[in-house]
């Protein structure tokens, strides 16, 4: 049998792999092993699917894109926009992510997708290498050699327990009407901590317990970048009052206290960060120049002066070694930290870059645009090692994980997470609204982010639940006690149904568990009435055989034998009723687990709310100020 | 004790009848009171009320303050000063009264408990308007101002509402506390802000842009009323002198039918402070003597009022003067307002010389002055105009009118614009005018040409200019005197036209198929049947609309020749005042509307009931042109004097006395060609030809182009350049072109020939160069250079050299 040949009946034998899900996977596993068995080639496989869906454009005549897909070595060419595939990254292939419509443009256009396991063959065919016939040998990634898998070492861990926040104030310093977005965004390295930076003032969360933690007082005006120190020990915030005054404020958040202040800037600042060893700090915005201070005489060291608009993206390499910045027309630009020297000018971003994340390892650093793309780039030269269509309209924000995951957000409303390759690991029901910025948990198993309106919602990052919601303006403490002892009636309320509610499953359990007993001794009885009935043919029909003409015997024993059918016929019955009696009774047990689990569960809320009541009213007690009020 | 109570009484009797002689108060004439009628629909509506009273003497008075106004009903409304504000739903009206006059004003208050939520588009965006943000110089720059760009004036409020709430996150806006907003805080002048304090803590602009943030910034929903019509009252004021004021006010109508005060929105500007300022709040001031036309923007509508300044307490009384025609009926009536009495009538000499120059282009000969001037008759000034109409070169003067706003011009290369066909286009026009074919008619084969440019010349109307949205500017600018470049891209600042009446009126000139013809330098011109354009603005395609009306049915028809019937047709008011008003600009140095083809509503005609009354003229005369160039030849101010009298010593605009004006290069060059006898050579023609004639925009000399030709590369009447420089008079002074054409010319020497005694010839040259007889004074002064030693001819000559480069001869006056 010729390749070509093949072609009638393939589509068959897919529908069956399809059908026969986990099986069908197993065994192509296996058959990979054993050369020319099923393997999955252009000329066999794919090729059909191409001719049937996209060869009336991406034809030599036509080449819609650029794009000619009619033969083996043009496919691999690619199109106007560069190669289409990956070989071994099926996510990471251009002409999946169009078919799968992960991204623009969505192929085939203006149709629907590709049928699922016309997908699935392309998918495997990148993965297993872009085999041309079944003699090719397997292609490798012919993606620049960098690693983006995570560097050795994991860099600035501090040594002894995570650095949390000591004893914050718990009064805001003010209580709008209402929220608004955040620009200042930064969650702790090493510590479940988030920073949320709101009108005059940082509010810190506890991200696992989901708890408030208090507020640093930021009377400047308002905050505009936050970054903690890589040892998580120390929080900066940049901010001020737009085109007047603005600020660099350097938290010991483990006291409180501002420890670092550089102050005499003529207008807000966009973005700032402070190096790995604590010894720079470089801030940026809208006045176009980059200072470089050094924080052990507050010296102004480096100005750097290469943008062309404004600054509004800073950060320093976990190392310690490199500084890259972005600026609002798409300039980007990675520099010495110690010396303010011009290492590479980062060039491909077509829309003002919104924000740089180094990856912890110092290995990669990313930054996203206005463009709409996420870039990756590599220090050691300078060049782009990824860039992939990651929002529409624009991507305002993303951030690396520890372990190289990137969570992003952007103007089509969508928040989302991606491997360094570039494909969706999860995307993240949000509310609607512009998402401002986002970030993971020290421990990325969370994501924090933020809209428009100053929401901030908390996600498990692994399978993309909302776990809560923090509170970016929160409330004074006598409104917390207030609020506190408003709940505590409710909560009882809701405990003592909770309570009836497990007292009740508890009652019934009880029924069912008596029904299942009556079930069973009802289904003895009968079956010892059955013994005795048969026992009772055994007799009679021992007396027929001695008395064969015996037409009365005969009868009792007809009888008896119908009264051992009948028996068996109710024992059957029976026997159904203990099971269903004993289903009945497994549900209400669970049900009883569960009622108990809730009266607990209620029980503990009132518990914790009474300990946060108490918590909140001893605070007021220490820290009764009343905080300023926004105006009406 | 009688006696003196009688002398008391006399005395009382004499000052009651010398007082109001002393104060000589013109009457009362009337009294208006705007706007006509007053609607409050919600509960943060408001009307302010202007009353005007016009007095005898014409001038008018704001009397809101004195006027006694009383609602009807007290219960529906609250009147504070001469502002409305409603209280409950309800029908009443408005006594005003003042001197003896009483008016009514109906009222209906509707929706009065409901207060409308600040929007972005109909509240915010004039808010922005107001304060200037959104001007050309700040932040409506097509590239911003200091990282932030607005829509100029306005026009795109969706844009705006993203760059304001969404563009540069948490810089601009804070919801949270909305008085530290960025936004508010740089209007305010709290924070440095380059463009300086635009409005105040508390005024109505920060309270508005304000309240909206406090809300929450929130999004216009679906639909908002659109602006359809705006109103400024009074139209028209006459200021007692310096100090003298006026309030405006005006009044927008939206789409879904309510009204609205927008004194306080408007953006309000003077086109002559010197005469008349106007405040920010639409409050009119009057200063030094003239007239102000003030404007008032809001959105995408500009409204004009006529401000006139009359010296304070001047009596005046217009002269009674001979009146020739509806033009000086017109004209003198605008005099009169202003208390201008026009010139008195320019000599013999000079009239001749005058509309010889306008209407032939030639100078009248030393014969011609002579005979006319000593020509007893009286009704001898309309007959040489009738006889000028008749010569050819009244042909060749209008040919090269029509040839630079059809920008008659060879191209750079033959193939674009060859010059065999800028002479058959030129040849063409030539043929339209000499048979007198009217105007509309010819106007009508120019947009509607089809076929091969060499059959139909006409068709090179759509060979020159192939860009769709071009030709559809030049239509404008040519046909209907309209600048609507500008919206192209956004609203037009200055005037009413949108980009929806751009890109309506461009739908005209999407289906104009070209294709070579069998000769390369031919096109053919079709209609495409296909092709269409869409808005900038939301990519809709757009249909055909004219300019200012309505949409026409195009279905199965040549857009263009639907174009064509209304442009060329009483229907179109801009075609035949356009028109005049060209011709107009041609006779008097400037056009009722100036620059001819800049008419737009902040640019309003000098007396727009002079330019109607000419349209209507020349619509009457089935668009003969010949006929308008006869009223206004014959019109007694087309004959006034260049020399003013003290009333009108400043007037530029009124045609109260006749302006001076440079010769135009072409004119002048063939002036001086015909009084020293010379000829000159320009390509394509034979020599002896006059620089008129010439067909080729590409074509020009040293001299024409000093002068000011027109290139012919745009439309606009910029191109003749009018304007008197310095390279002119040291081209006239040393340049080849006068001295060597007095000596090549030879003309002294042969009238010397013809044994003319030098006072003669000084006299023939005078009459030659200036259409007039040298005065004794001259003659005198003249006598003192013929010093021994000196050949006669030479001082002749040098007598002939002079004349050319005195001004009285380069200019008509």
């Amino acid at each position: 049998m010729t390749a070509k040949s093949l072609f009638p009946i393939l589509a068959g034998g897919l529908i069956f792999a399809a059908l026969d899900g986990l099986a069908a996977e197993k065994k192509t596993a296996k058959t990979t092993s054993k050369p020319g068995a099923a393997k999955i080639t252009f000329e066999d496989d794919v090729l059909p699917i191409f001719r049937d869906q996209c060869l009336k454009c991406h034809n030599p005549d036509k080449q819609k894109g650029d794009l000619d897909l009619t033969t083996y070595s043009l496919t691999l060419k690619g199109g106007g926009s560069g190669q289409a595939l990956a070989a071994g990254d099926a996510d990471g292939s251009k002409l999946l992510k169009s078919i799968t419509h992960a991204e623009e443009p969505f192929m085939p256009p203006n149709s629907p997708k590709l049928e699922a396991k016309q997908i699935d063959i392309i998918r495997k065919w990148i993965n297993g290498g872009l085999l041309e016939t079944s003699g090719s040998k397997a292609l490798t990634s012919k993606k620049p050699a960098v690693d983006l898998t995570l560097g050795a070492a994991a860099i600035g861990k501090p040594d002894g327990p995570p650095p949390m926040p000591g004893k914050l104030a718990l009064n805001p310093v003010v209580v709008p009407r209402r929220g608004t977005a955040l620009a200042a965004f930064a969650a702790s390295p090493w510590a479940p901590v988030v920073a949320l930076g709101g009108p005059k003032q940082v509010v810190l969360y506890n991200t696992d317990e989901m708890e408030f933690l208090g507020v640093l007082p930021f009377p400047e005006g308002f905050p505009s970048d936050a970054k903690f120190s890589r040892n998580g020990k120390l929080l900066l915030v940049a901010g001020g009052r737009g085109a007047k005054e603005g600020e660099v404020i350097v938290w010991d958040i483990a006291k409180g206290e501002r420890v670092i202040t550089i102050g005499e800037q003529y207008d807000s600042m966009i973005a700032a960060d402070i190096s790995a060893d604590q010894k720079w700090i470089a801030l940026g915005g809208p006045d176009r120049v980059v200072k470089i201070y050094d924080t052990t005489d507050g010296s102004l060291d480096h100005k750097i002066k290469k943008h062309t608009d404004w600054v509004t993206a800073v950060e320093f390499s976990p190392d310690g070694k490199y500084l890259v910045t972005g600026d609002r027309a798409g300039g980007l630009w990675m520099w010495e930290a110690a010396t303010g020297q011009e290492m590479f000018p980062l060039n491909g971003h077509k829309g003002a870059i919104t924000s740089v994340s180094w990856r912890g390892d110092s290995g990669v650093v990313l930054s996203t645009s206005e463009d709409g793309t996420i870039k990756l780039w590599k220090p050691s030269d300078g060049q782009q090692v990824n860039s992939w269509s990651a929002h529409n309209g624009g991507v305002l924000c993303a951030r690396f994980t520890h372990d190289g995951r990137i969570v992003s957000s952007g103007r089509d409303n969508k928040v989302q997470t991606w491997n360094a390759g570039g494909s969706v690991l999860k995307p993240l029901a949000f509310t609607g609204e512009l998402p401002n910025r986002v970030t993971f948990s020290h421990d990325g198993k969370r994501v924090i982010g933020s809209d428009y309106d100053g929401h901030v919602l908390v996600w498990n990052a692994e399978d993309g639940k909302q776990i809560g919601e923090l509170e970016s303006n929160p409330p004074t403490l006598a409104a917390r006690v207030e609020r506190d002892a408003k709940r505590i009636p409710e909560l009882q309320a809701a405990a003592d149904k909770a309570a009836a509610d497990h007292a009740m499953r508890e009652a019934e359990a009880k029924i069912a568990a008596d029904n299942v007993e009556k079930a069973k001794q009802s289904l003895l009885r009968t079956r010892a009435d059955q013994l005795a009935r048969e026992k009772d043919v055994k007799a009679l029909g021992a007396e027929l055989a001695k008395n064969a003409a015996d037409q009365a015997l005969k009868a009792r024993l007809n009888e008896a034998r119908e009264a051992v059918k009948k028996l068996q016929k109710e024992i059957d019955r029976g026997e159904e009723e203990v099971v269903k009696a004993n289903k009945q009774a497994g549900i209400a047990q669970q049900k009883v687990a569960e009622a108990k689990t809730a009266a607990e569960q209620a029980l503990k809320n009132i518990a914790g709310t009474k300990a946060s009541l108490a918590k909140w009213k001893t605070a007021l007690q220490s820290e009764p100020s009343k905080p300023k009020l926004a105006a009406k | 004790m009688k006696p003196r109570i009688k002398n008391l009484l006399l005395a009382l009797l004499c000052l009651a009848s010398v007082a109001p002689l002393a104060a000589k108060s013109p009457a009362l004439v009337d009294v208006q009171v705007y706007p006509p009628t007053v609607n409050l629909t919600s509960r943060q509506d408001r009307q302010s009320l202007v009353v005007q009273a016009t007095y005898a003497d014409g001038v008018t008075r704001d009397v809101t303050a004195d006027a006694k106004i009383t609602l009807g009903n007290k219960s529906l409304a609250k009147l504070t000063k001469a502002v409305l504000t409603p209280v409950a739903d309800g029908a009443t009206d408005l006594k005003v009264s003042f001197g003896g006059k009483t008016l009514t004003v109906p009222v209906k208050v509707e929706k009065s408990a409901v207060e409308e939520p600040i929007s972005f588009t109909k509240d915010v965006v004039p808010a922005l308007s107001k304060a200037g943000c959104n001007t050309g110089s700040c932040h409506g720059s097509s590239r911003g101002k200091d990282g932030f760009r607005l829509s100029l004036f306005g026009y795109d409020p969706d844009g705006d509402y993203k760059r304001v709430t969404r563009e540069q996150l948490t810089r601009r806006i804070n919801l949270a506390l909305p008085e530290e907003s960025l936004m508010v805080e740089k209007g305010a002048g709290l924070v440095p802000h380059t463009g300086g304090q635009t409005f105040k803590p508390g005024d109505e602009l920060y309270t508005t842009v304000l309240r909206w943030l406090q809300d929450g910034a929130p999004a216009d929903k679906e639909k908002v009323a659109q602006v359809t019509r705006v109103e400024i009252y009074p139209k028209q004021s006459v200021l007692d002198g310096k100090g003298a004021k006026q309030q405006l006010t005006v009044r927008a109508t939206y789409s879904d039918g309510t009204d609205r005060d927008v004194t306080s929105l408007a953006v309000f500007a003077s086109n002559n402070d010197v005469s008349a300022k106007v405040d920010k709040l639409g409050l009119v001031l009057g200063d030094a003597r003239g007239e102000a036309f003030v404007t008032a923007r809001f959105e995408a509508h500009t409204v004009g009022a006529q401000v006139i300044v009359v010296p304070k307490g001047q009596q005046f009384t217009f002269p009674t003067i001979k009146e020739n025609n509806y033009i000086d009926v017109l004209v003198h009536a605008k005099l009169k307002k202003l208390r201008i009495v026009p010139s008195e009538l320019c000599d013999d000499a000079t009239y001749l010389r005058r509309v010889y120059l306008d209407i032939i282009g030639r100078l009248p000969s030393a014969n011609e002055v002579k005979k006319f001037v000593s020509d007893p008759s009286t009704g001898k000034r309309e007959i040489v105009v009738d006889e000028l109409l008749k010569r050819p070169e009244f042909t060749d003067i209008w040919v090269m009118k029509w040839a630079e706003l059809l920008q008659v011009r060879s191209g750079d290369q033959v193939l674009t614009f060859s010059y065999k066909s800028a002479l058959q286009y030129y040849e063409w026009l030539e043929k339209q005018i000499a048979q007198n074919v009217p105007v509309d008619q010819m106007v009508r084969s120019l947009v509607t040409a089809s076929g091969g440019s060499f059959e139909n010349p006409a068709a090179n109307f759509y060979k020159i200019e192939r860009e769709t949205l071009k030709t559809s500017e030049n239509v404008a600018q040519v046909f209907m005197g309209m600048r609507i470049q500008c919206a192209q891209c956004h609203n037009h600042p200055f005037d009413r036209w949108t980009m929806n009446d751009y890109y309506g009126f461009a739908a005209f000139f999407t289906q104009i198929g070209r294709k070579a013809g069998e000769d390369p330098r031919e096109t053919v011109v079709f209609n495409s049947k296909s092709g269409t354009i869409r808005h900038p603005v939301g990519n809709r395609e757009m249909l055909p609309k004219f300019l200012g009306a309505e949409q026409p049915d195009i279905k199965d028809r040549d857009r263009r020749e639907v174009l064509a019937e209304w442009m060329a047709s009483p229907r179109n008011p801009y075609f035949a005042q356009n028109l005049v008003n060209i011709v107009w600009a041609h006779f008097f140095g400037k056009g009722i509307v100036d620059p001819v083809d800049d008419v737009r509503v902040s640019n309003p005609a000098s007396n727009p009931e002079l330019l109607e009354k000419l349209a209507q003229q020349f619509t009457d005369y089935k668009y003969d042109f010949r006929k308008l160039v006869r009223d206004i030849c014959t019109s007694r101010t087309y004959q006034l004097s260049v020399k003013s009298n003290q009333s009108n010593a400043d007037d530029n605009t009124n045609f109260s006395k006749s302006y001076i004006r440079r010769i135009r290069a072409e004119v002048l060059l063939d002036a001086i060609n015909e009084v020293t006898e010379n000829d000159d050579k320009f390509r394509g023609l034979p020599r002896g030809a006059r620089a008129v004639q010439i067909a080729d925009g590409r074509t020009s000399t040293y001299f024409l182009t000093t002068f000011g030709r027109a290139t012919r590369e745009t439309p606009c009447s910029c191109e003749v350049k009018m304007e008197p420089n310095l390279s002119q008079a040291l081209h006239l002074l040393n340049g080849d072109t006068v001295n060597q054409k007095v000596q090549a010319g030879g003309v002294v020497h042969k009238l010397l020939k013809e044994d003319k005694t030098k006072e003669q010839v000084i006299e023939n040259l005078y009459l030659r160069c200036l259409g007039r007889v040298p005065t004794k004074d001259e003659l005198t002064k003249l006598q003192g250079f013929f010093t021994e030693g000196k050949q006669p001819e030479t001082v002749l000559n040098d007598v002939f050299w002079s004349l050319l480069n005195a001004k009285e001869f380069v200019f008509n006056h």
